[in-house]
This record gives C-alpha cells, sequence and structure tokens, in this order.
C-alpha cells in the first residue's frame, strides 16, 4: 500500500488537478493515455465504451470521433508548444438519448518530444446559448427591418397621395375655368339676333335653336357641379388618407425612441409633405433655404417631427380668415460653430405682446378648435435636444417667426 | 465466508453487515446514502482510488469523490429505483487511469453501492 500522507503537497496539488471542472489528458506521442482526470473520465469514457474502446487510447477515439484534431495533431512539427488553441469541434457523442451533437473545446499542448496535453471541455450548453442569442439578434433584425418596410412604405405611399392631391386640385381648378360661359355668350348672340335668324330659319327653327342651347347649358352646368362635388368628396377623401398615414407613420417612427442622426431637411419636409393640402387651399407658397450640407443632429426623428408640424402648422393657420395675395412660409436653417439654427417665417397675422407672454402656457390656445401637441410642449421636446425655441412677432398683421436654435 | 464480485446475494449481505466488514473484501466498496453521501469507503476502493477514507467519509461520490463517474453511464443510472449491473469502466489512482470492473448496486431501502476492481 502507498502512503498517502507522503508528498502531501503534490498529493494536494494532484487532487486539485483530478478535481478541476476541464478534460485534462497526457498522452504519449502515440495517444497512450498517461494520466487524466477526473472530468475527462466523466466526458470521455462513455465514449470509448460505447464504441467498444478499452479507454486507454485517446487517438483511437479521436479518429473517430475528431479526425481533423488528430490530423492537426499528427502533422504538427516535433518542436512546437501549442498545437491547437482553444479549437471548437463539433463531436458525434453517444448520450444517454441515443447520437447527440456535442460541441467541445480543446486546446493541444506539446509538453515534450513523448507527451501532450489535451485540454478540453464540453461548451455545448455555451454554444446553444450563443445559438439562442444569434436567433434573437436575427430575429430582431427581421422585425426592425419590417418597421423600416413599413415606415418607407407608408412614407411612399403619403407622397404618392400628395400627389393625388394636388393633381385632384388641378383639375378642380380647370374645372371651375370651364365656365359655360362660352355658351352663354352664344346664346346671348342668338337672343339679341333672334329677329334676323328668325327670318333666316324661320320663327319656330330660331326659338327651337334657342332652347336647345339653353338646355345645353342647363345640362352643361348640372355636370359641372356633378364633377365639383365629386371632387370635393375625393379632397375628403384624400385628407382622410393622408391623416391616416400619418397616424400610421408616427406609429411606425415611434417604435424607436432612440436618439440616433437626425437629418432637420427630411424632418422640415416632411413636416411639410403633411401640410401641403392646408397650403395649396390656402395658396401659400413654401420655401426651403438650407445648406447643402448640414451637420446631423441627434435626436428622437418622431419628437422633432412633432415639433416642426406643429410650428409650420400654426404659421399656416396664421393665415386663417386672411386676404393676401402674396402668403408666405419660409424655413431657413443655418449653422454657425456647434449651433444649427431653424427659423419658421411667415407673413401671415402675427400676434400681439399679450399673446406673446402667453404663447407657452400650458392650455393656451388662440384657436378655435384647441389643437394639437401645444407650444409647451415642443419647448420641452426642444429643450431635451439641448435647444432654444424662441416664437416673436413684430405685432399683428406683420408675421411671426419661431426659431429652434440647437447647441451641438 | 465473504461473497465474491459477482454473488447475486452480494447487495443483502452488504445491507445486513457492519461496514468494517467491508474492508475483509478482495474489491472496493462505497457505500452511499440515498442522496449519494458516502458513509462507508473499503480499504480496497482507497487503493483503487487514492483517496483514504478519512477523504472520503461524508462527502459525496459523484460530485466530490469521483466526478469521473458523473455522467448518464455511472451516477445517473442511480436514479432507478433498483440497479444492479456489471460495466467496464476507468478509474485514476490519483491521475494514474486504472481499468476497472463497476458493479453498480442499489436497493428497495434507498442505499446504494458501488463496486470496483481492477479490469
Amino acid at each position: 500500500m502507498t502512503n498517502l500522507s507522503s508528498d502531501s503537497e503534490v498529493q494536494k496539488m494532484l487532487s486539485i488537478i483530478y478535481q478541476i471542472p476541464m478534460g485534462l489528458i497526457e498522452t504519449d506521442t502515440t495517444g497512450v493515455i498517461l494520466q487524466m482526470n477526473a472530468k475527462s473520465i466523466q466526458l470521455l469514457m462513455p465514449q470509448f465504451f460505447s464504441r467498444g474502446l478499452a479507454g486507454d487510447n485517446l487517438n483511437l477515439l479521436l479518429e473517430q470521433v475528431a479526425p481533423e484534431l488528430l490530423k492537426t495533431v499528427q502533422q504538427a512539427p516535433p518542436s512546437s508548444g501549442t498545437l491547437i488553441n482553444q479549437q471548437r469541434y463539433a463531436l458525434l457523442f453517444q448520450g444517454s438519448e441515443g447520437i447527440q451533437e456535442r460541441h467541445f473545446i480543446f486546446t493541444v499542448n506539446r509538453l515534450d518530444a513523448q507527451s501532450l496535453m489535451y485540454i478540453f471541455d464540453d461548451i455545448t450548453h455555451l454554444y446553444i446559448k450563443e445559438k439562442e442569442l444569434s436567433q434573437i439578434l436575427q430575429d430582431k433584425a427581421v422585425e426592425q427591418s419590417k418597421f423600416e418596410i413599413a415606415a418607407g412604405v407608408l412614407h411612399d405611399i403619403g407622397n404618392a397621395v400628395v400627389g393625388f392631391g394636388s393633381y385632384v386640385t388641378r383639375i378642380k381648378r380647370s374645372v371651375m375655368q370651364n365656365e359655360t360661359g362660352t355658351l352663354e355668350k352664344l346664346k346671348d348672340f342668338f337672343e339679341k339676333n333672334q329677329a334676323a335668324l328668325g327670318s333666316a330659319l324661320g320663327e319656330k327653327k330660331a326659338a327651337a335653336v334657342s332652347d336647345l342651347l339653353n338646355g345645353v347649358i342647363i345640362s352643361q352646368q348640372g355636370y359641372v357641379n356633378d364633377i365639383k362635388s365629386d371632387i370635393e368628396d375625393q379632397m375628403k377623401i384624400i385628407s382622410h388618407v393622408q391623416e391616416i398615414l400619418s397616424i400610421q407613420r408616427q406609429y411606425v417612427v415611434g417604435q424607436s425612441s432612440e436618439r440616433l442622426p437626425v437629418n432637420i431637411r427630411n424632418v422640415v419636409n416632411d413636416s411639410v409633405a403633411m401640410l401641403f393640402g392646408s397650403m395649396e387651399k390656402k395658396d401659400i407658397s413654401f420655401q426651403l433655404d438650407a445648406p447643402a450640407a448640414l451637420p446631423k443632429l441627434k435626436g428622437d426623428r418622431t419628437r422633432l417631427m412633432q415639433v416642426f408640424l406643429n410650428l409650420i402648422k400654426n404659421s399656416v393657420d396664421a393665415f386663417n380668415g386672411m386676404e393676401s395675395d402674396h402668403k408666405e412660409i419660409r424655413v431657413l436653417v443655418s449653422t454657425a460653430t456647434d449651433q444649427l439654427l431653424v427659423e419658421v417665417r411667415d407673413n401671415g397675422m402675427g400676434f400681439n405682446s399679450e399673446t406673446a407672454s402667453r404663447l407657452f402656457t400650458r392650455g393656451f390656445t388662440t384657436k378655435a378648435e384647441g389643437t394639437g401637441l401645444g407650444l409647451d410642449n415642443c419647448k420641452k421636446i426642444i429643450e431635451a435636444h439641448n435647444g432654444e425655441l424662441n416664437i416673436a412677432s413684430e405685432g399683428p398683421g406683420k408675421g411671426a417667426v419661431s426659431s429652434v436654435l440647437f447647441h451641438l | 465466508m465473504n461473497p465474491a464480485f459477482q454473488d447475486p446475494e452480494l447487495l443483502s449481505w452488504l445491507e445486513t453487515q457492519s461496514p468494517e466488514l467491508y474492508d475483509s473484501l478482495p474489491f472496493g466498496v462505497v457505500k452511499m446514502d440515498y442522496t449519494g453521501v458516502i458513509t462507508a469507503y473499503s480499504v480496497a476502493q482507497s487503493s483503487l482510488s487514492g483517496i483514504a477514507k478519512e477523504n472520503a467519509l461524508g462527502k459525496h461520490f459523484f460530485t466530490q469523490v469521483a466526478p469521473c463517474t458523473n455522467n448518464f453511464m455511472v451516477s445517473e443510472k442511480y436514479n432507478r429505483d433498483v440497479l444492479d449491473e456489471t460495466m467496464p469502466y476507468m478509474f485514476t489512482y490519483v491521475t494514474k487511469p486504472t481499468p476497472v470492473e463497476l458493479r453498480l448496486l442499489k436497493g428497495k431501502n434507498g442505499s446504494q453501492y458501488l463496486l470496483s476492481k481492477n479490469a
């Protein structure tokens, strides 16, 4: 019997190695196992025995489960230290539920000319987690791209509807111009020259021609009126579609509230696109002056869009009940060092100093139908973007300027 | 009269004898309670494993003393209600591989035994 208490330090070290939760095997160059620890037996012995191997030669097992690994080890030059460094191998292993794919990580070192050290572990559970994680990431990416597609489709449909709306508006105008005036003139001519025509055509025929013309005029007017009311209906449908689209668009974009680079020009253009109908209706011209290269602003696109939509809508509403043949809204974007300034200028009705002092009071409105986001919310959103919002007017009838200054 | 390794009556012999008598057997005996904690560890078992009796008693066999057996081939079989199976296996004397033959025994009263001898 060996004296188990002698060489206690070595014994302790060996028992630590024995207990290391990772397979350790020392073999000679032919694969004969010289030393092995508990974990290596735990992992490999079922594999040896299920293949009818005695369990004393590692190469015999590797030949079957990891031929590539064995090849790499056997072809390595005799001098090298690390032959395989933390390589992963998929092995077909006998398990309690039949043959399973197990994932192992192997490190193989040459200890000296006669012996090799195999260090390995079963990392199947990690492998499965990794796969699950990458599946989750992939699903998320798919989900994200669905949102992007939806947002893109909404944007495209929105633009198409805007185009369609202005097309219908043009039809409406041309119908309005296509007055029955010409026919009326012809009728007048007939009536004035009733006597001459009567003598030329005969009384009855002349009266019949006049009646015919009257009939044509009436039916033409009825026809034009029908078209007008059809167009009115169309316009209502279009603005309804636009409303739905804008709600949908906010919902889709609102999926991410992350701060991402925002192109302020696009935000302004989108806001204008959504207000295009009412601008066109009121005959307001719009102009955007922005330098070609704009610094990217980091922010929440949806919220910024809400702000600019609100500011531009306020300018559109500033022309309510105003008679002017030059209605104009201009958005001016300018940059200075670490600053981005966006001004929305209109030549609408403006406001007095009393209104000015209450603009940012919650719940304050000058509009009949209390509306929108509210300027106090706009101010909060801009301040949350490290910016300032100011709205000024030189007085009633002198237009207004909303200015948003971002500190970059 | 000591029973042989393959004696079909070995389980009832082990159940009725005191653990000191296990030391007289020519093969190793590990007795565990139903949770796997070692209650007896024979001299012959120490000579196969290199683990002294006093370092083994009271420890969990499959995880602390012989983690090499903690797999579906050995430890998982003790989840059965009754067990009597003989198989080749590998122990290490500290870290030197030692081929052995194992006999896994489990009675209805919850005590479980692992017997081993050099193959």
